[in-house]
């Protein structure tokens, strides 16, 4: 059998230039996918460290937020509420006084009736309402029927 | 030639490949062998990551009307780094000094603390500086630096800075109201969190107060972007009680124990028709935001709150649970008439009466008035041992009520078979000697009297906000104990013997039922002591239609040791300041209401 010699073959410069690109391919393709893998670490690491800024800030919100809640509840504390009414200038009520202390009944109003209770006073239909005529009329009226008149005046 | 260098590179090839594969069995080997993984870990552990417990932002507490009674406040840890301290001491409490308010030479005396590294790192000025303080530092800090960087005197003066001063964000608990509600709130301790809160809601509720906490590792490398993960906030809890009403009976009951020189003080306002406790209030009481005097203030016979942890004899006040069996079970009538002779004998032993005096014939009001032991005695062996103690069952009085509060004690009941009760202590119990109730025990139990026979369960938590839902506490009926006819009855009973008493418990515009009770102390090894006394009042009205069921209990008082001359006015002021605040009319107002009373013309200037 006649052994088939080739005519031609590379020269060794350039098959040493072919693995050199070769490598060189692998280098490249190395590095191309080293700083695709770098540039999206690098933008993960910048979106993790936002997210932990942005954390950050929320907590720090909800401190503050707690904060306040806490402070609007030292504001209206029972002690501060008592002695700001007081240099107000509000005084307690005497609640024997039938004069300050009274219930103002509201025409047609009947109270919820406990179902639990079998002894509970039946309320009848309200009788209307004798509320004050401040409470019913418009302040113009009531300026006008508290100006002196000139009968008054005589 | 060429050939030898194709070789060369062959070989060279060759080589680069074991290599590669060597390196890469051995990262294998590394990454599944166990030993190497374990090592691995355990440098990690030690080197790399620190865990922490990171818990989320505690719920609050509300009154019923919506004020706060307990929340998160934020404070600053303010501490000095001593490697960059260490040198500068003077300068750097030159400027902390005036914003923390701390001594100078305190602070000197923090900074120069010599560094070792390991361990003394860093040291703490305070625990509580505020975010105003901090903001001053900061600005001190910038401009510092501005200035270090921009003047030839930084390059010489290198540590004339604040950068040794470091803060971290605390978020402590915090009682706007210091000492208002203490004892139903309870406390978390802020400066020891580890050991848990303690009584009232905080311990009951903890669970759903603190919401989550888990554990979280942290990366050592301070490249490693970390960030705390979104936990959501515990439940926030709103009261039953009212803040005002609870201020207003508190002042009393502190008055009172003052005045009486009483060991302790306890009141509690309830709502018979839901069972929601409006006010508990004791005394004494600790400031919450200092919870450490809890140590010191209260103890085994002065508990945190009495109304729910101390069981106690409560004396004649339990007459009225015993005149609702006698009638509920048909062994007596209002008219029932029992002639006192001034002793009941029980097996040889005689009861007496509280004053040792023979009231002669009485019907059943009459006993009720007088406080006759020997009468109650003798309703209950009409009533007879299984019946009575059957009884007791059905009032709860056996068991804790089950409110929403830590540490709820209830000392159990001694029936007929068990050891240590005897033939005496059927009218003995009778007349509240021999076993001991909590007010809130008794509480549950009178307001199936007040209620038309049906006891409700008390509560004290309204409503409970979690973060996705609301839950909102119903009433709870616990059992029907009595009859609504016996309630009735035995509640018109009691008003009658409160009028014709006289009691120094009578309102003055509102018709109420009740009983007064002095119940004797029995100390550990003497026996039933003279002259040391509970007394105690239970009370409801109005009486055609009870709104409201109180309890008031003075521990030990020296001025008098009588419930009818301690708690029975203590009752009657209480409620004739709060009854307005409870949104109860008087008498005189509901008379208005009804039809048939109310004028139909109202003089001028007349209003009702």
């Amino acid at each position: 059998m006649k052994t088939e010699q080739h005519a031609y073959r590379l020269a060794p410069w350039r098959k040493q230039l072919k693995s050199i690109i070769n490598i060189l391919l692998v280098l490249v393709l190395g590095a191309c996918i080293a700083s695709v893998y770098l540039n999206y670490s690098a933008q993960m690491t910048d979106m993790k460290l936002q997210i932990q800024i942005l954390h950050d800030q929320r907590n720090e919100l909800t401190r503050t937020i707690a904060d306040y809640v806490t402070r609007e509840g030292i504001l209206t504390s029972y002690a501060l509420m008592e002695k700001k009414a007081t240099q107000a200038g509000y005084i307690k009520i005497d609640f024997d006084d039938e004069d300050i202390y009274t219930y103002l009944p509201i025409p047609g109003y009947i109270p919820d009736i406990d179902i639990l209770s079998e002894r509970r006073v039946q309320l009848p239909p309200l009788p209307v309402s004798p509320l004050k005529p401040e409470y019913t009329e418009s302040l113009q009226l009531y300026i006008f029927r508290k100006l002196p008149t000139k009968e008054s005046e005589k | 030639m060429n050939s030898n260098i194709d070789s060369k590179f062959k070989k060279l090839a060759i080589c680069l490949s074991i290599f590669a594969v060597l390196v890469i069995g051995r990262i294998l080997f590394l990454q599944t062998n166990a030993s190497a993984v374990e090592l691995k870990e355990t440098i990690g552990k030690a080197y790399e990551y620190t865990t922490l417990s990171v818990s989320s932002e505690r719920g609050n507490i509300y009154d019923r009307e919506g004020y706060l009674l307990a929340g998160n406040s934020i404070s600053y840890t303010i501490s000095l780094k001593l490697q960059a301290s260490n040198t500068h001491g003077e300068f750097i409490a030159n400027y902390l000094a005036p914003i923390l308010g701390i001594d100078r030479e305190k602070i000197i005396q923090a900074a120069e603390t010599p560094y070792v590294e390991n361990e003394a790192v860093e040291v703490p000025l305070t625990n509580f500086a505020t975010k105003e303080q901090v903001d001053k530092i900061e600005l001190a800090k910038k401009s510092l630096n501005e200035r270090n960087t921009t003047s030839f005197e930084s390059k010489t003066r290198v540590f004339e800075n604040l950068n040794a001063v470091v803060y971290y964000p605390n978020i402590y608990r915090y009682y706007p109201d210091g000492d208002l509600a203490s004892n139903i709130i309870g406390f978390y301790p802020y400066l020891n969190p580890a050991s848990g809160a303690s009584f009232g809601i905080e311990q009951y509720y903890d669970d759903i107060l603190s919401g989550e906490t888990i554990q979280k590792k942290f990366s050592l490398d301070p490249n490693v972007p970390e960030s705390i993960p979104d936990l959501p906030k515990g439940a926030s809890i709103a009261l039953t009680i009212d803040r005002k009403v609870q201020k207003l009976v508190e002042e009393q009951v502190k008055l009172a124990v003052e005045q009486q020189k009483a060991k302790s003080g306890t009141i509690i306002i309830a709502n018979p028709k839901n069972g929601e406790i409006l006010a508990m209030a004791t005394y004494p009481r600790i400031n919450l935001n200092h919870y450490w005097e809890s140590a010191t203030t209260f103890t085994r016979e002065n508990k945190f709150n009495p109304a729910v942890m101390q069981p106690y004899e409560v004396g004649s006040v339990f007459k009225v649970i015993t005149l609702a069996i006698g009638i509920d079970s048909g062994v007596i009538k209002p008219e029932t008439v029992f002639n006192d002779t001034g002793t009941f004998n029980v097996m040889g032993i005689d009861i007496y009466n509280w004053d040792r005096g023979a009231w002669g014939p009485q019907t059943m009001i009459g006993c009720m008035q007088h406080s006759l032991n020997t009468c109650l005695s003798w309703i209950a062996e009409q009533i007879t041992a299984p019946v009575f103690y059957d009884y007791l069952r059905k009032f709860h009085l056996d068991k804790p009520t089950g409110i929403e509060l830590a540490l709820e004690d209830y000392y159990p009941i001694l029936q007929p078979g068990d050891e240590g009760w005897t033939e005496i202590s059927l009218p003995t119990n009778s007349f509240g000697q021999g076993l001991m109730t909590t007010p809130i025990q008794m509480i549950q139990a009178v307001s199936a009297i007040a209620n038309d026979g049906i006891m409700m369960k008390p509560h004290i938590v309204k409503a409970i906000y979690y973060n996705d839902h609301t839950e909102v506490i119903q009433p709870e009926v616990v059992g029907r104990p009595i009859s609504a006819e016996t309630a009735h009855t035995v509640t018109d009973m009691l008003e009658t013997s409160l009028e014709v008493e006289a009691s120094d418990a009578l309102l003055d515009g509102v018709k109420i039922a009740g009983k007064t009770g002095t119940g004797e102390i029995a100390k550990e090894g003497y026996g039933y002591v003279l002259n040391v006394t509970n007394a105690s009042f239970v009370g409801w009205g109005p009486t055609d239609d009870p709104q409201f069921i109180a309890y008031v209990w003075l521990q030990e008082p020296l001025i008098s040791i009588w419930g009818s001359e301690v708690s029975a006015p203590l009752f009657s002021d209480v409620m004739n300041e709060i009854m307005p605040y409870l949104h109860i009319p008087y008498d005189r107002q509901r008379a208005c209401l009804n039809s048939k009373t109310c004028p139909t013309e109202v003089p001028k200037n007349e209003y009702y």
